[in-house]
C-alpha cells in the first residue's frame, strides 16, 4: 500500500512538522482521527521492526483508536523515514502499518497531532525546507485550521510566513487519476499572512475557506497567492477572501482557473499603481461571483487569454483604474463573455478594450456599468479603430447593459440596440448591497435557467440587469441569490 | 521506500523562477538522512526533493551520474596527483 488519495492532512497553529499530521478513515476504518488536535497521541523511540509491515515497541501504548492515523518515522538507523498508515492494531506493543519501514530497532516516530505549516508538503521551493519528503499524493485533503472567524483581523493571522525567499512547490493533483489536492480552510477562515506567493509551479489543486493578507513583495507581487508559471493552473479557487492590504499585489495571475464566490478587496488603500485583482494572462478562466473593489489597480485584467474566459456575476467596484480591461484576447478557441456583471465608481473607465478579437468574440451583456464620473472616463472605452469599424466587428455582441452617471457612455463604439442609459437604483452602496430598484427590472436579456419565461420551470420569471438580482415578496426579481458578497 | 531517484546527477532550471534564474545549476546535497535534495548553487535556498526530481517540470538533465562520477574520479586523480608531486618535492627537499 502507500499513502491513499483518500487520506486527510491537517495543520494547525500549534501543530509541528515531526507529528503525523494524517488520518485516513476510509482505507483504514474503525479509529479515531488524532491528527487534529495540537500535540500527538503517541510518541516513541524505541520503535522496532525487522523489514515486514510490522512495527513493535517494548514502551508501547498503541490503542485500536489509531488504526488510519499516520505514524511518522522521523529518525531510526536502518528505518526508511516518511510516513505510514497504521493499518492493524495488534495490541499495545504492535501495530502494522501500510508498507514496510525497514529494519531497525529504535525508530523515533509519532502518531497523531497535526502540522504547522504546509510547507510539510513541499517538494521543492525557495522557501524553508521540511526534514522529511512530502506525504502528499493527489486527492490528498489538507484541512488548514483558523480560530473561528470567517473574517479575522488583519492584525491576527494564523500562518505568517516571512518575506524573503519563502514560497514552495507541491505535488500536482491530478484529475485523471486520484483527484486534485485540495487545501480547505476550517473552523472559520484562516488567515495567512504572506509574501504574495505561496505555491509556485503546481496545478491541479482545490483552494477553499481561506483569508489572504499579503505583504509587499516586489518578486513575488505579480504572482499572485499560487502561480504555475505561465501554465494553466488546472485550479478552483472558491470562497477566498484576499486583502491586497494596500500592497501592489495581485490575487490571482494565470490561467485555466475557476474562480467563484471569492472576494478581493483593499482595506490598506494606496494609490494607483499595483496590481489587477484578477489578471488572467494564459488559458482563459471562469470567474462568478466575485466581488473586487478597492484595489490599487484593475479589477479585472485580461491580458492575453488564449482560451475562452467567462465574467459572470461580478462586483468590480471602486477600483483605482479600470474595471475589466481587455488588452489581448486570441480568439481561436470561440467566444468569451462578460455578463451580469455590476461595475460601478471605478476610478478610470468601466471596461475598456483593445479590439478587434475582443469586439468580435467577446460578449458584454447584462451588465451595470456606473458611475465612472471622473472627469475623462468613459463606461466602454474602445482604444482602437473608430466607431464605425468597431460597430462592424460587435455585431450585436455588447447589448442589454445599462451605462449611468458616466463621465461619458461610449468611445469608439455605439450603444447597444437595448442599452439602458437609467438609475439602476442601487440599494445601498455604502453598505455594499448593488440590488437594483425597478428601473431594471426585467430589463436583462433572458437567460435560462435563472429567468427566463422561456423555462417553464422558472418561478422566477425575469432576468435584470447588474450581478445582484433584486429579491421581491411573493415571487418575482431574479433568482435567489446565495452567493458569498458580505453585506 | 523505493529511490526514485539517481544519486549526483545534476540538472538545470529550464525557466526562470522567482529569485533564481533560468539556467541554474542544481547539485544532490544529501546531508539530510532520508530527505536527499537538490540544491541550486548560487541560491541555496532553492530546493527540489530528489524523491520527486523526476515528476518535476521545468528541470533538464545536464549531467548524468556517470558523468558526474567520471569527473568525480577525474578530480580525485588530479588531487592525487598534487599529492604525490608535493611528496616527491617534499621528499627531495629532506633529503
Amino acid at each position: 500500500m502507500a499513502i491513499a488519495s483518500v487520506m486527510n492532512w491537517y495543520v494547525r497553529a500549534g501543530g509541528a512538522e515531526t507529528n503525523g499530521g494524517g488520518y485516513d478513515g476510509t482505507t483504514y476504518p474503525g479509529g479515531v482521527n488524532y491528527a487534529d488536535q495540537d500535540s500527538p497521541q503517541l510518541s516513541l523511540s524505541d520503535l522496532t521492526s525487522s523489514n515486514s509491515t510490522t512495527i513493535t515497541s517494548v514502551t508501547g501504548g498503541f490503542t485500536a483508536n489509531m488504526v488510519g492515523n499516520v505514524l511518522r518515522i522521523a529518525s531510526g538507523t536502518g528505518a526508511t523515514t516518511g510516513y505510514y498508515v497504521i493499518a492493524t492494531y495488534v495490541d499495545t506493543n504492535t501495530i502494522t502499518v501500510d508498507r514496510v519501514s525497514g529494519t531497525y530497532t529504535a525508530g523515533v516516530g509519532k502518531i497523531g497531532g497535526a502540522h504547522a505549516w504546509i510547507n510539510s508538503y513541499a517538494n521543492g521551493g525557495g522557501g524553508t525546507q521540511p526534514v522529511l519528503t512530502t506525504p502528499l499524493v493527489a486527492g490528498n485533503t489538507i484541512w488548514l485550521r483558523g480560530a473561528g472567524s470567517t473574517d479575522p483581523s488583519n492584525s491576527s493571522p494564523d500562518y505568517t510566513v516571512a518575506n524573503g525567499t519563502n514560497y514552495w512547490t507541491f505535488p500536482n493533483g491530478n484529475i485523471n487519476s486520484g483527484g486534485p489536492i485540495k487545501l480547505y480552510g476550517y473552523n472559520g477562515r484562516p488567515l495567512i499572512k504572506f509574501p504574495n506567493l505561496i505555491g509556485y509551479t503546481t496545478t491541479g489543486w482545490v483552494f477553499s475557506n481561506l483569508k489572504l493578507l499579503p505583504q509587499n513583495s516586489p518578486t513575488y507581487d505579480s504572482l499572485g497567492f499560487w502561480n504555475n508559471a505561465g501554465g494553466a493552473m488546472d485550479s478552483k479557487i472558491t470562497d477566498v477572501i484576499y486583502d491586497q492590504n494596500g500592497t501592489n499585489g495581485v490575487f490571482f495571475n494565470g490561467g485555466g482557473v475557476r474562480i467563484t464566490n471569492c472576494e478581493a478587496r483593499n482595506t490598506g488603500g494606496g494609490t494607483i499603481g499595483g496590481y489587477p485583482g484578477i489578471n488572467i494572462n494564459s488559458y482563459g478562466a471562469y470567474v462568478e461571483n466575485v466581488w473586487i473593489h478597492d484595489f490599487r489597480g484593475n479589477g479585472i485584467t485580461i491580458a492575453n487569454a488564449d482560451f475562452l474566459f467567462n465574467i459572470r456575476g461580478c462586483l468590480i467596484t471602486n477600483n483605482l483604474a479600470y474595471g475589466i480591461q481587455i488588452s489581448n484576447n486570441n480568439l481561436s478557441y470561440g467566444v468569451s463573455s462578460i455578463q451580469n456583471c455590476t461595475i460601478d465608481g471605478n476610478k478610470l473607465d468601466g471596461v475598456r478594450i483593445a479590439g478587434p478579437n475582443a469586439l468580435y468574440g467577446v460578449i458584454l451583456r447584462n451588465c451595470n456599468i456606473t458611475n465612472h464620473s471622473v472627469s475623462g472616463s468613459y463606461g466602454l472605452y474602445v482604444s482602437t479603430d473608430s466607431a464605425t469599424v468597431n460597430d462592424a466587428l460587435n455585431i450585436g455582441n455588447w447589448d442589454y447593459n445599462n451605462f449611468y452617471g458616466n463621465d461619458s457612455n461610449y468611445h469608439n463604439v455605439s450603444a447597444g440596440a437595448h442599452d439602458l442609459n437609467v438609475d439602476p437604483q442601487y440599494t445601498n452602496t455604502a453598505g455594499n448591497d448593488y440590488s437594483v430598484g425597478t428601473n431594471l427590472k426585467a430589463k436583462g436579456f433572458p437567460l435560462i435557467p435563472i429567468g427566463s419565461t422561456a423555462n417553464p420551470s422558472s418561478t422566477q420569471g425575469y432576468t435584470d440587469i447588474g450581478a445582484v438580482q433584486r429579491q421581491e415578496s411573493g415571487g418575482g426579481g431574479g433568482a435567489t441569490y446565495t452567493g458569498f458578497f458580505i453585506q | 521506500m523505493e529511490r526514485h531517484w539517481d544519486f549526483n546527477m545534476q540538472y538545470k532550471l529550464k525557466v526562470d523562477f522567482p529569485d533564481v534564474p533560468a539556467g541554474e545549476i542544481l547539485e544532490l546535497d544529501d546531508s539530510n538522512p532520508g530527505h536527499p535534495v537538490y540544491r541550486s548553487v548560487n541560491y541555496p535556498y532553492f530546493w527540489v526533493s530528489a524523491n520527486f526530481i523526476d515528476t518535476f517540470q521545468d528541470i533538464e538533465v545536464v549531467k548524468t551520474e556517470e558523468e558526474v562520477l567520471s569527473e568525480l574520479e577525474d578530480q580525485k586523480a588530479q588531487i592525487e596527483s598534487q599529492i604525490s608531486e608535493v611528496s616527491i618535492k617534499a621528499n627531495k627537499g629532506l633529503k
